[in-house]
């Protein structure tokens, strides 16, 4: 496929090469160790390429290679490395580019085991982190020591949803020689090309959207250029992160669906979000589609659409009616992650993570992910909610 | 009542009993053991509730049998291991040696041949009638006529058929109305709103939705489960876990695919219409398809595949056009993510045929429809252009 494709084409295509495959669509599941060798020199000639041909499995199998194909292109990026997690993707990321001594500018809004990775791996070995404001923008430059060799940025930030100006901060590292790494999960890589925007390595917790079925735990780091790439290819191998094969198939079988199911999601949370903004117990919709949420503007200038994962702050009400709320709920689930086919919330605590910024420890937050489902029916749902949340169910 | 919509995401789905994970775990299963001789009395008496043996279904093909079950609307679903078998394990049901069966004669080869190589050699005789028959299927009827098997639309020639007509007559009769509905996926037609006793898919196609695995569903009304449960157990048939756990996974997302295969279809049909090679579109949702009109008036919408009629072009210049296409994929099976071609040979007995018009069958994928009908009007030039 030679000829320039549109993203559904691609998103259906991308990594699929049924030549190589007895004509087959999808690449067959590789479970591998041990790859075996013709010769003892054909085995020599494998160790020089390894990263590029099937050497062994743990660097990769057509499976994982295959995959790692599809998410480069959706992303816009060189080449991908798939890990086993959206954390081990932070991991691998972070420490391709930092060493003893260096300095990290980590956003604020950044989920518990980053921030704990940060504060106790990090810190052990000499790396010194500083939080950063999400909305901070080019100001960004005063926080710059000659120490500081990498930027990690989430946007929106995955439960307060501030959008980050992305282009303002890389033009600013970009002056210093500093790497900007970017979670990209929110978007899926469909609504935020990272790579036009100033990214230098992309990284998704494909376990949300890119997989997409609650059945898989799974990262992809994704850098711009090659050079990049060798050395968080390298990083990640030498830490001995690798993909099953199970994993990586259906996390590319998860790609070939993302288009219409982050359409479904976009509608579903717009919807919802709608519903949640005319309600006299809803304090602010944090949607980046919506003007309540931080960085709403740059969200119109960067992103393409939105996601189903969105928050919701609620006027005051006692913990003890918001769980009442939340566990009598039919199509809602309770858990961690999203990105999935099923409807989630949880409660959010941003001030019992938070360091920068005034933040309210009596603000009571939620977190929706908007499912799959009939919008009417989660409506419903929520409707009762609210009643149960007014002490009148 | 739940909308559909929201039990593709739901049905089946029982985290309180698989330690609050979303999903099903995957059973891969063969004893399953009990803690004693008085619970395994329990489950071998109740079978079809109970975790028994592997072959009887798992939690995992159990899962998936129930979303089929609430989106077709029907009581009980079976699973097996393709459509083939779903199609074998509910005409067994109902016939024995002395029995007669209905096929339509647009039935796909598949089925044919197991009707002219197996059930001939077990004595049942098969008759097959035209899918336009609608209430004259009565002058078929004989009286040791125990089933029909209908498939509307055609998978190849895509003559929708009068089923509320058809099955009113059979049921006077008492003959089981089986139905292929692998076409609309359970999703644009309900098959128990319209008479129909027996759903069959080919599971393999649109729940399945991704050409990995091969998987059937059969599903029933309350009266007829216990018939289909012991047909497919004396056959062996089950649904492998993996296989299941992929059609479950797939119904997920069903909704949303579907709505763009019909999109998608629509778009490329329609460009098709306007193309002076093209004879007739055979596309349900178009006035030019056989039984548009019952379309119309019982379904609520259209999946991804279609055919069309060529007009007369030797098989060389069809070839050359099918050959080069690059999104357009040549393979068997439909209903996965990607776009397929497919020259069709039909066998008819009780219908006419023209062959002489080269007939293509299209499944149109989640691609973007304009790269599509790029890769179409290349195809077409090389058809124009053949010599």
């Amino acid at each position: 496929m030679n000829k320039p494709r549109r993203q559904s084409t691609r998103l259906v295509h991308a990594g699929n090469h049924p030549e190589r495959h007895l004509g087959v669509m999808n690449t067959p599941t590789y479970r591998t160790s041990t790859v075996l060798f013709p010769t003892v020199a054909s085995m020599k000639e494998g160790s020089k390429k390894r990263f590029d041909t099937f050497y062994y499995g743990r660097y990769g199998t057509p499976t994982t290679m295959a995959l790692e194909e599809a998410v480069a292109d959706l992303e816009g990026g060189y080449r991908s490395v798939s890990v086993s997690s959206g954390l081990s993707a932070i991991v691998s990321s972070l420490l391709s580019f930092l060493k003893c001594g260096d300095h990290l500018l980590m956003v604020d809004a950044a989920y518990d085991p980053t921030r704990n990775l940060c504060k106790g791996f990090l810190a052990k070995y000499g790396i010194e982190t500083t939080f950063y404001d999400p909305l901070i923008g080019k100001e960004i430059e005063n926080l710059i020591s000659d120490s500081t060799k990498v930027i990690f940025t989430e946007s929106p930030c995955s439960q307060t949803f501030e959008i980050q100006d992305i282009p303002a901060i890389a033009q600013v590292a970009h002056q210093h020689n500093i790497k900007v790494i970017m979670d990209n999960t929110w978007s899926a890589g469909y609504f935020f090309k990272p790579f036009d925007h100033g990214v230098d390595i992309s990284i998704q917790a494909a376990t949300k959207y890119i997989s997409g079925h609650a059945d898989v735990m799974i990262g992809m780091v994704t850098t711009k250029t090659s050079q990049d790439w060798e050395i968080v290819k390298r990083t990640s191998s030498y830490l001995g992160y690798c993909v099953g094969g199970d994993d990586a198939y259906l996390t590319s079988r998860g790609i070939r669906t993302l288009e219409v199911r982050l359409e479904r999601h976009q509608d579903n949370a717009i919807r919802l979000a709608k519903w949640f903004k005319k309600r006299p117990e809803v304090k602010a919709v944090l949607h980046p589609a919506f003007e309540d949420c931080p960085g709403h503007e740059i969200w119109k200038r960067d992103f393409s659409g939105a996601s189903g994962l969105f928050g919701v702050v609620l006027n005051e009400f006692e913990d003890e009616r918001i769980s009442r709320m939340i566990d009598g709920m039919e199509l809602f689930g309770i858990g961690f992650s999203w990105g999935a086919f099923e409807s989630l919330m949880i409660p959010t605590y941003p001030s019992e993570i938070r360091s920068i910024g005034d933040w309210n420890p009596d603000q009571k937050y939620i977190r929706i992910h908007a499912g799959q489902e009939d919008p009417d029916d989660l409506i419903a749902d929520l409707e009762n909610g609210f009643e149960r949340l007014n002490g009148k169910a | 009542m739940k909308k559909q919509d929201t039990k593709l995401v739901h049905s089946g789905s029982h985290p309180e009993k698989q330690g609050g994970s979303v999903n099903p775990p995957i059973y891969h299963a063969s004893t399953v053991s009990k803690p004693s001789v008085a619970a395994l009395e329990i489950a071998k008496n109740e079978p079809d509730t109970n975790f028994m043996y592997g072959r009887h279904g798992t939690p995992t093909s159990r899962a998936f049998e129930e979303t089929v079950a609430a989106l077709e609307g029907g009581e009980r679903c079976v699973a097996v291991g393709s459509g083939l078998s779903a199609i074998i394990t509910a005409m067994l049901a109902f016939v024995k040696q002395g029995d007669h069966v209905l096929v339509c004669d647009n039935a796909y080869s598949p089925t044919r041949n197991f009707s002219e190589k197996f059930l001939k050699r077990f004595g049942v005789e098969t008759t097959y009638y035209d899918p336009f028959i609608g209430t004259e299927i009565i002058k078929h009827f004989q009286d040791n006529t125990k089933v029909i098997y209908t498939e509307s639309p055609g998978s190849h020639s895509f003559e929708v058929q009068d089923i509320p007509a058809i099955a009113e007559q059979c049921h006077k009769s008492e003959i089981k109305v089986v139905m292929d509905n692998t076409w609309s996926a359970g999703y644009f037609f309900k098959p128990f709103n319209h008479g129909v006793d027996v759903s069959v898919q080919a599971a393999t196609k649109y729940y399945v939705g991704h050409s990995d695995a091969m998987l059937g569903a059969v599903t029933t009304k309350a009266e007829n489960f216990a018939a289909i449960r012991d047909s497919a157990r004396i056959l062996g048939y089950h649904a492998a876990p993996d296989d299941a756990y992929l059609g479950l996974r797939g119904m997920r997302t069903l909704a949303s695919r579907l709505k763009r295969h019909e999109k998608n279809a629509l778009i490329v049909a329609d460009w098709l219409k306007t193309r002076p090679e093209v004879h007739t579109l055979l596309h349900p949702a178009f006035p030019s398809c056989p039984g548009h009109q019952i379309w119309k008036r019982d379904f609520t919408g259209s999946s991804g595949l279609f055919s069309i009629l060529l007009n007369e072009y030797s098989g060389d210049a069809v070839a050359a056009m099918i050959d080069g296409l690059e999104l357009f994929a040549l393979g068997g099976s439909w209903g996965g993510y990607e776009s397929l071609v497919w020259k069709t040979q039909l066998t008819r007995s009780a219908t006419k045929w023209d062959s002489t018009k080269p007939c293509i069958r299209l499944h149109v994928g989640l691609e973007d429809p304009d790269d599509l009908i790029a890769d179409l009007t290349e195809g077409l030039d090389r058809l124009n252009n053949f010599s």
